[in-house]
């Protein structure tokens, strides 16, 4: 780091804890500092930074117990916690029967408490459903320790109705977004194919007219070299797509795709040959755009890809990485 | 890396020269481990990379920069 001083900067420091001691020592010193509001920002930052130790430690912290409550609740799905507030409707009103039948006046109608028996369990399940949707008519109204709970039954019909609203929005939203996905992914693999029949159509064209000494070399290298970049852009494409497929394209789709690519290579090899004996100079951004081709071509064949295709498959990436090896050597 | 001739600032110092915005922060190691965790306000500028591209990320060669890397050395 004298390597600064070298080179002029006149005022270079070096804090030699390093991020070691900067990320080790972060808690100590949020006790440490004042505190304002500038920095509470500032530290906002640094646990983005260390966000990977800080929040091992947060998770373990039960003061997170409201935050992981939530989370438990939308783990759920939309018929399990539909069933949980059926139940607690049907739990609560039980319970406030049974306050009803065991201690007297518990829920009051029209001044009068409700009756006991069937008719007042019906009663009892009723008000305990108005009062877990939170509509409340008021028609029926409970005393004593009986408000407590109707509270507390209200509070948690509300938290649950909200969890099934949130889902439904967001299972919607889910559904869009990988609808939107997969029009961009066709797209994209049509896109594809249409630029491989391109390549190729471009090539056969330059290798006619290499043949026939149409063209001086300087040309001809000229035209190699740009098709050679949509290529190797369009080799990325499909290295990415049998690498880190966010999607499989279907079997056939993915053979047509490849066969076009093995087409390619050959053409190319049969361009390249021909461009050679022309004694062509190949340009540095010729080599350089024949060397990422063979690499990512060497690169796919049926026992490298991290997943299993159909054998007909494998063939076709066995021969792309055999044409690719010659295209290499040539 | 020779450090001995470069004035050492402790950790408080640094926080407060932070503060007060008057430093430049450069973080000398790899671009990976920049990704993955980084002092606030740090610019990244590798060791390797110093000699080519201290120039643009440090124009001003008599403005106060503060260097550090991985662990205590």
């Amino acid at each position: 780091m004298g390597l600064l001083h070298q080179l002029g900067y006149r005022d270079v420091r070096h804090y030699p804890g390093g991020l070691t001691e900067w990320f080790a020592s972060e808690p100590a010193d949020a006790g440490m500092k004042p505190r304002n509001t500038s920095d509470s920002d500032w530290r906002s930052h640094v646990g983005q930074v260390g966000s990977l130790k800080r929040g091992r430690r947060e998770r373990g912290r039960p003061a997170n117990l409201s935050t992981r409550f939530i989370d438990a609740l939308s783990e759920r799905s939309v018929g399990t916690l539909f069933n949980w507030w059926i139940g607690m409707v049907l739990v609560c009103g039980a319970v406030f029967w049974a306050l009803t039948s065991f201690t007297g006046a518990t829920l009051m109608s029209g001044g009068q408490p409700i009756a006991g028996g069937a008719r007042g369990l019906i009663s009892a399940v009723y008000f305990s459903a108005v009062t877990a949707t939170s509509i409340g008519y008021g028609d029926i109204v409970p005393i004593g320790p009986a408000r407590l709970l109707a509270i507390a039954e209200g509070a948690a019909g509300l938290i649950l109705f909200g969890c099934v609203v949130s889902k439904f929005v967001s299972r919607r939203q889910e559904q869009l977004i990988g609808e939107i996905h997969h029009i961009a992914f066709e797209d994209r693999l049509e896109r594809l194919r249409m630029n491989l029949h391109l390549i190729r159509t471009e090539m056969q064209a330059t290798a006619r007219l290499c043949e026939g000494r149409d063209i001086a070399p300087p040309e001809a290298i000229a035209r190699v070299e740009s098709v050679a970049m949509i290529f190797v852009g369009e080799l990325h494409a499909v290295h990415d797509l049998l690498y880190r497929p966010q999607r499989t394209p279907d079997e056939a789709v993915l053979e047509a795709i490849l066969a076009a690519l093995n087409s390619v290579f050959r053409e190319f090899t049969e361009l390249m040959a021909c461009v050679k004996t022309q004694q062509a100079e190949r340009s540095d951004f010729l080599r350089t755009n024949l060397k990422t081709m063979s690499r990512l071509a060497q690169e796919i064949c049926g026992d490298c890809v991290p997943r299993e295709f159909a054998p007909s498959l494998r063939t076709w990436m066995d021969q792309i990485q055999r044409l690719a090896g010659q295209l290499a050597v040539s | 890396m020779n450090q001995l001739e470069l004035d050492t600032i402790s950790r408080e110092q640094l926080i407060g020269e932070l503060r007060a915005g008057r430093v430049t922060l450069v973080d000398v190691l790899s671009p990976e481990s920049y990704a993955t965790r980084h002092l606030p306000g740090a610019i990244n500028l590798p060791v390797a990379d110093i000699p080519v591209r201290a120039h643009v990320v440090l124009p001003d060669r008599s403005a106060p920069v503060i260097v550090y890397c991985g662990s205590p050395t």
